[in-house]
């Protein structure tokens, strides 16, 4: 039986992970939707964001925020220099979607040992934490929550309704968003794929910089620290449907909660058996997720 | 005789593997350094794994991106049998490859449904689950403790373990070539190519895909017996969804779709790699720079450089 | 005599050895309908993806109001003026009307104004996508889509069409508003180049026509010549 008290906490560190996995997972689904990359080197995009803060906040001793700022632009620059350099040259090359998927895959398979064996090389295989980006803590009906997380939460929070804005208000989102439904229409109206997919891919870049920057006292940096993240979000992308943004915070909540109470009712270590097995029946039984991939294209093959 | 030679050089087993592993045959003859025995080992049993990962990828083009599990599933299986029943390696591993095919076959009919992305990602996640089991089942396995596996010789002498791998690695490529250039191969090949267009001139996909990835994983199951009698101690990190990417990452240089190509990259990279081995990293940046040259600039590999060489001398 | 549109010798061939089109040359007249017709395979399609650039001719030449626009990226196309209709709809089937429109003028999203003013533009144009004009373009009849798939285009004020079978699926009081409405398109100093497989329609509503035969040009004039509908038809037959 769970107390009250521990249910909070329960419930408290499941919406922080909920957070977490909505900013990640938010823009592996984007690249999916829009350029039908399927990311295995997003949690690596993570792990960059939280060197960099790191750097900029323990080392550099700027204030959080603008620690945060650096990640997200970091990541911004990261992302477009990597879609530039690798995903461009592949797209010239590859006429058949079929095949792309699946070679795009593969390129992100081997742009994940890049960067993760850079930063080893570069920083070493330590773990770089932080204790706290902000001090003290709140304490709301009897549980005491550390600002650190509420903050966390509310970045997240507001970092991913900014982009949901972004893309139903302003007419480039709504251009990416064109891309994602679909890619003739959108070269018909006038719309540059070039330039759609490198701002795509460094937004997607950034988000995820931006959820290893903002949890760095949560989880520290070290060079492996990306495969976690990238599980997480493949669940949930998986679950909600690959390419369906809006439904991303439902599917994040889901997937947190059930590792949330599983770790804490079985024990650690067994609560991603329960979120695989979970995910494995979606596959089985509803491959185009709970809500439904809006990605036309990728259900031929 | 040379009409024997003549009819062999136009089949389906001449290509630079064969040749590969007929002078390996011989190395032991003049070689008893344990260090080159130890890194010819890994070549084997790598490109081995690779040539199995793609017979599916190659062929049905299904991507098994959790390939390493089934070989950890075939290596734990003999640990445990000889650990709690003293079953002997000799028989274990063949306990393993049977194991890990009956694994093969269920996760076959878990994919069957799906192309693409789709069935790697359930390829991956069950992998994943499986090694979920065998990390937290501590009781069973000592999971990340390491689980102690009897080896398969008294001596320490490595040219002993290079003939059993030798043995395997051959096997598996004849039985491998003999299946993809067989009726069955093309069958595979016309469901790798377009399903529904397999399915309307009567090739029946759901049979044939739950075959290929029940002999695919059997071999990794075998391999996976040899490699846990040859290093004596198992932990869950082989079932690693980076040791996958190391497979899959020489059947894609290899060139997929020719068996071969896979055993010669591994014999390509694994020694060299292995020069570099204090700096693992660079290590692991050159293998990532190497796949993804390959896929933007040369999707077939080396297989496909090869045919392309031979034809251009040829005429 | 003024060719807006003018092509040369044009070869095609999606793969290496095997050509679609195979020499095909045209001429579209400023504010005319040009009609290119043929049985289907003939590579009609493929001469209209060939001219804005979604497919690349191995020879040849193709110049619009004088200047050559071989090799053109997609984007480019719509800004020379020139806009494509695909066969296949290429709605955003997930976004409003409002937002199919305002994405129409994306190469003049630099005026809110004007894109504003198109939307009017369309919005009297066709009155029943005002109505709509909050719903998913996905949940529209196939009519209305066609009519948010032709508005779309014109939010770029384009001087030249190219329509790829316009009224493909549609019923034949639809498909009849549909030739009325490029004729008006016409008479708006617009010019179209018609790829269709209903003749007798579009030799009707058409001032020049292009027969083509396996890849080539096999006849050509204007409408008065390809009178007796029967006898061509039967001619291709």
């Amino acid at each position: 039986m769970i107390s009250g008290g521990s249910l909070a906490s329960l419930l408290m560190s499941a919406v922080v992970r909920a957070g977490l996995y909505t900013l990640t997972a938010t823009g592996l689904s984007l690249i999916f939707g829009v350029m039908n990359v399927p990311n295995f080197a997003h949690g690596e995009l993570y792990m960059i964001g939280a060197y960099i803060a790191v750097f900029t906040f323990a080392e550099l001793n700027l204030p959080p925020l603008v620690a945060i700022l650096f990640a997200a632009i970091g990541g911004f620059i990261l992302g477009a220099i990597i879609e530039k350099s690798f995903f461009y040259p592949l797209r010239l090359r590859s006429e058949r979607r079929k095949i792309w998927i699946m070679n795009t895959f593969l390129v992100t398979v081997g742009l994940s040992l890049l960067l993760k064996n850079l930063i080893q090389a570069v920083a070493g295989t330590k773990y770089r934490g932080i204790d706290q980006y902000w001090q003290g803590g709140l304490n709301v009906a009897g549980i005491s929550i550390s600002i650190d997380r509420v903050v966390g939460v509310v970045i997240a929070a507001v970092v991913v309704l900014a982009f949901w804005l972004f893309l139903q208000k302003t007419t480039i989102g709504k251009a990416i968003r064109a891309t994602a439904q679909d890619e003739t229409g959108a070269r018909v109206v006038g719309i540059d794929l070039n330039n759609i997919h490198t701002l795509t891919f460094a937004l997607s870049a950034m988000l995820a910089s931006i959820a290893g920057a903002s949890l760095l006292s949560l989880n520290p940096a070290y060079p492996t620290m990306g495969l976690m993240p990238l599980f997480s979000s493949w669940f949930v992308v998986i679950l909600v449907g690959l390419g369906n943004i809006a439904s991303i915070p439902v599917g994040a909540l889901i997937i947190s909660l059930i590792e949330t109470f599983a770790a804490y009712s079985v024990g650690s270590g067994w609560q991603r058996l329960f979120s695989l097995t979970l995910i494995i029946i979606i596959l089985l039984f509803k491959p185009r997720g709970l809500f439904g991939s809006d990605v036309k294209g990728v259900w031929e093959r | 005789m040379t009409q024997y030679l003549r009819r062999f050089k136009s089949s389906k087993f001449a290509n630079p593997g064969l040749a590969l592993l007929f002078v390996l045959a011989f190395v032991p003859l003049f070689m008893t350094d344990q260090f080159v025995f130890q890194l010819l080992i890994s070549a084997l049993l790598f490109g081995t794994l690779a040539m199995a990962f793609d017979f599916t990828v190659g062929f049905i083009n299904v991507v098994n991106f959790g390939f390493a599990a089934f070989w950890g599933a075939g290596g734990y299986t003999s640990a445990l049998l000889a650990a709690k029943l003293g079953v002997s390696p000799w028989i274990g591993i063949f306990a393993g490859l049977l194991f890990s095919a009956f694994l093969g076959f269920l996760v076959g009919l878990l994919t069957l449904r799906l192309h693409g992305i789709f069935a790697a990602v359930m390829a991956w996640f069950t992998g994943l689950g499986l090694m979920s089991i065998v990390t937290n089942w501590t009781s069973f396995t000592r999971g990340p403790l390491g689980l102690m596996s009897p080896m398969f010789f008294e001596t320490m002498d490595r040219g002993q373990y290079f003939y059993v791998v030798l043995v395997m690695a051959a096997f598996s490529f004849f039985a491998l070539l003999a299946i993809a250039n067989s009726r069955i191969g093309l069958f595979f090949k016309a469901i790798g190519q377009d399903e529904e267009a397999a399915k309307a001139s009567g090739v029946n996909p759901t049979w044939y895909r739950v075959l290929n990835f029940t002999i695919s994983t059997a071999i990794a199951g075998l391999l996976g017996g040899f490699y846990a009698h040859y290093i004596g101690i198992l932990t869950p990190d082989v079932m690693k969804t980076s040791q996958t990417i190391e497979i899959m990452a020489l059947a894609y240089v290899g060139g997929r779709g020719s068996i071969w190509g896979p055993l010669v990259a591994a014999f390509v990279f694994i020694p060299v790699l292995t020069y570099l081995q204090p700096l693992m990293e660079i290590r692991l940046i050159i293998y990532g720079l190497v796949l993804i040259g390959v896929m933007i600039f040369y999707p077939g590999g080396i297989s496909a450089l090869y045919r392309n060489v031979w034809q251009r001398i040829k005429g | 005599m003024i060719d807006l549109l003018k092509v040369e010798d044009l070869v095609v061939g999606y793969y290496e050895d095997i050509n679609i089109l195979q020499g095909v040359s045209l001429e579209a007249e400023k504010e005319d309908i040009t009609a290119v017709l043929g049985p289907n395979g003939v590579g009609k399609s493929t001469l209209l993806k060939t001219i804005c650039g979604f497919l690349e001719a191995t020879s040849g030449t193709i110049n619009f109001k004088g200047d050559p626009i071989n090799g053109i990226e997609p984007h480019n196309a719509i800004s020379k003026g020139l806009v494509y209709l695909p066969q296949e709809l290429t709605l955003f089937h997930r976004m409003t009307v409002q937002e199919n429109l305002q994405l129409g003028g994306w190469t003049i999203r630099g005026d809110k104004e004007l894109v504003e003013d198109r939307i009017e533009e369309n919005y009297e144009r066709f009155p029943i996508l005002r109505e709509k004009s909050d719903q998913h373009a996905g949940n529209l009849s196939g009519g209305q889509q066609r009519m948010v798939d032709l508005g779309r285009a014109l939010m770029s004020n384009p001087e030249m069409l190219l329509v790829d079978e316009p009224t493909a699926g549609l019923a034949p009081n639809l498909a009849g508003e549909m030739y009325d409405r490029l004729i008006s398109l016409s008479e708006e100093e617009r010019t179209i180049l018609l790829v269709d497989q209903n003749i007798r329609k579009a030799i009707e509503v058409s001032d020049y026509i292009y027969a083509l035969e396996l890849g080539k040009n096999k006849t050509q004039g204007p409408r008065e010549e390809f009178a007796d509908v029967k006898e061509v038809i039967k001619d291709w037959l």
